[in-house]
């Protein structure tokens, strides 16, 4: 019997392989849960209601949602980045409002929204990103206290996951993830599956019944830690 | 199979309120529970309420704040059951509400070694056992008044944050030997908190419109899950964190 038997979960940007999304997924189907992974963020606050309206019409409930992104900064100074800022942050947003009504209906649900574990530290050279983080944060502190009434604890997760994107940093740049990683108080990058699975596991269940509007670090200590950035970003 | 089958865990301050929550939780998801608090009478009671339930644990009367009590319930615990899986700090001598300048040497003296010395005596006593088994855990107690410097109870703050940042120092230096050390901050209700709701209807609703869930935190079913959580496998890789378990109200800063 899992620990998560009858719970309808969503984990979106799980495509398949080796990434956050994908070990969450995985680690919460493996406790029970009924999971309907997204590959991509939505791209509109419609297509965010059809996954709701999806899940709602084949299981009849939602309890848990993840929005899982992965993406690795793409190193690059401030005048030269393009995109609007916070696109992501607008993804999750769709996401949480989408999956809102069935969680207050339910007076239930958890949410977790993962974030840049180096959002408070690495700031040159990936504005975009930082700022996409932070504004999850904020996004996760609004839900947290609207919506705590309605027994919905929204979260964040920051994980530090030996994922296909950090193994590629880590053969551009072996000696500076060397150094990250000795650097970590715990010496080693977590498991998508039973380290950060694991963390998500806490939140979403017995463990997480009266946390709210946190940002929880999975990440064995490394955001206490200096980034050896100087040597991952290159200087301009 | 329980959660917690077989860890030997030792929470102090353990024969009432939340820390009485706490041993009941990891004593009813299988731990081995060695608890200590001053009072030997509340200590009795409280085996009482666990027989009662049908739960076993051990007691110990000792006072954390002095030294030798401390590292005597690390050393008992040892013995009884060969090993450490955990330690909760939670004893923590009252404040009373008094201003900064105000404030005695023996106010100071009493909020720091019943918190900050007992918890880093204990942390230091249960180390060389987390090294040798290659891993352990500790769950200190913070506060969210602590974090904002809430009024008239500087003593206690004081000794809260030192508590805090007796957490990050050891999750950074002991993390290398997969010992995860984390403070929770908590909004929980006590005997104390019922009985002044009861009695001040407006203020308790005041109080709760505050909190994002509309509730205070269960002893046991808030305080004790969340510790019985941070000693499974589910948190191996999370050290040096806040928990702030009050249901959202570290959004809003204390009076």
């Amino acid at each position: 019997m899992g620990r998560l038997n009858q719970r309808v979960a969503i984990v979106t940007q799980a495509r398949s392989g080796a990434g956050v999304g994908a070990g969450i997924a995985a680690r919460l189907k493996n406790e029970g849960a009924t999971v309907i992974t997204v590959d991509a963020m939505p791209e509109s606050k419609a297509a965010a209601e059809r996954v709701a309206a999806a899940a709602l019409a084949d299981y009849g409930r939602i309890d848990i949602l993840v929005n899982a992104s992965d993406e690795t900064a793409a190193f690059a100074p401030l005048e030269s980045k393009t995109d609007a800022v916070a696109p992501d942050a607008q993804r999750v947003l769709w996401m949480m409002q989408a999956v809102y009504p069935a969680m207050r209906a339910q007076q239930s649900g958890r949410i977790v929204n993962l974030v840049a574990t180096l959002g408070d530290s690495l700031n040159r050279q990936a504005a975009d990103t930082v700022a996409a983080s932070e504004a999850i944060k904020s996004l996760t502190r609004s839900a947290a206290e609207e919506w705590g009434q309605y027994n919905i604890l929204v979260n964040a997760l920051a994980p530090a996951a030996d994922t296909e994107n950090f193994r590629r940093l880590r053969l551009a740049a072996p000696e500076a993830v060397d150094a990250l990683i000795a650097g970590t108080p715990m010496q080693r990058m977590g498991d998508p599956v039973d380290d950060i699975g694991g963390a998500v596991m806490l939140l979403i269940g017995e463990a997480g019944r009266f946390l709210t509007g946190h940002v929880l670090y999975a990440d064995g200590g490394q955001h206490l830690t200096p980034t050896p950035y100087e040597a991952l970003v290159p200087m301009h | 199979m329980a959660q917690l089958d077989g860890k030997v865990v030792i929470v102090t301050g353990g024969s009432e309120g939340i820390g009485f929550g706490i041993v009941q939780k990891l004593a009813s998801d299988g731990a081995k529970v060695v608890f200590c608090s001053r009072s030997a009478d509340k200590g009795s009671k409280a085996m009482q309420q666990l027989g009662e339930a049908g739960l076993e644990a051990d007691y110990l009367q000792a006072d954390v704040g002095v030294r030798e009590q401390a590292e005597s319930v690390v050393r008992v615990a040892a013995e009884r059951y060969g090993r450490i899986d955990g330690l909760v700090n939670n004893a923590q001598a009252e404040w009373k509400w008094v201003a900064v300048e105000d404030k005695t040497e023996d106010a100071y003296d009493k909020a720091l070694s019943s918190g900050f010395h007992a918890s880093r005596w204990l942390m230091n006593a249960v180390f060389p056992h987390y090294r040798q088994q290659g891993c352990g855990r500790v769950i200190n107690f913070g506060s969210r008044r602590a974090v904002y410097g809430a009024k008239l109870s500087a003593e206690y703050n004081s000794t809260k944050e030192a508590i805090r940042g007796l957490t990050l120092s050891a999750a950074r230096e002991w993390g290398r030997y997969n010992i995860t050390v984390n403070v929770i901050c908590p909004a929980c209700e006590s005997a104390a908190t019922i009985v002044y709701m009861q009695n001040n209807p407006e203020m308790a609703a005041r109080t709760l419109l505050a909190i994002p869930m509309r509730r205070l935190g269960k002893p046991v079913e808030d305080l004790g899950a969340l510790v019985a959580g941070l000693l499974t496998e589910d948190a191996r890789f999370i050290t040096g964190q806040a928990f702030f378990a009050d249901g959202g109200l570290h959004l809003k800063r204390p009076e």
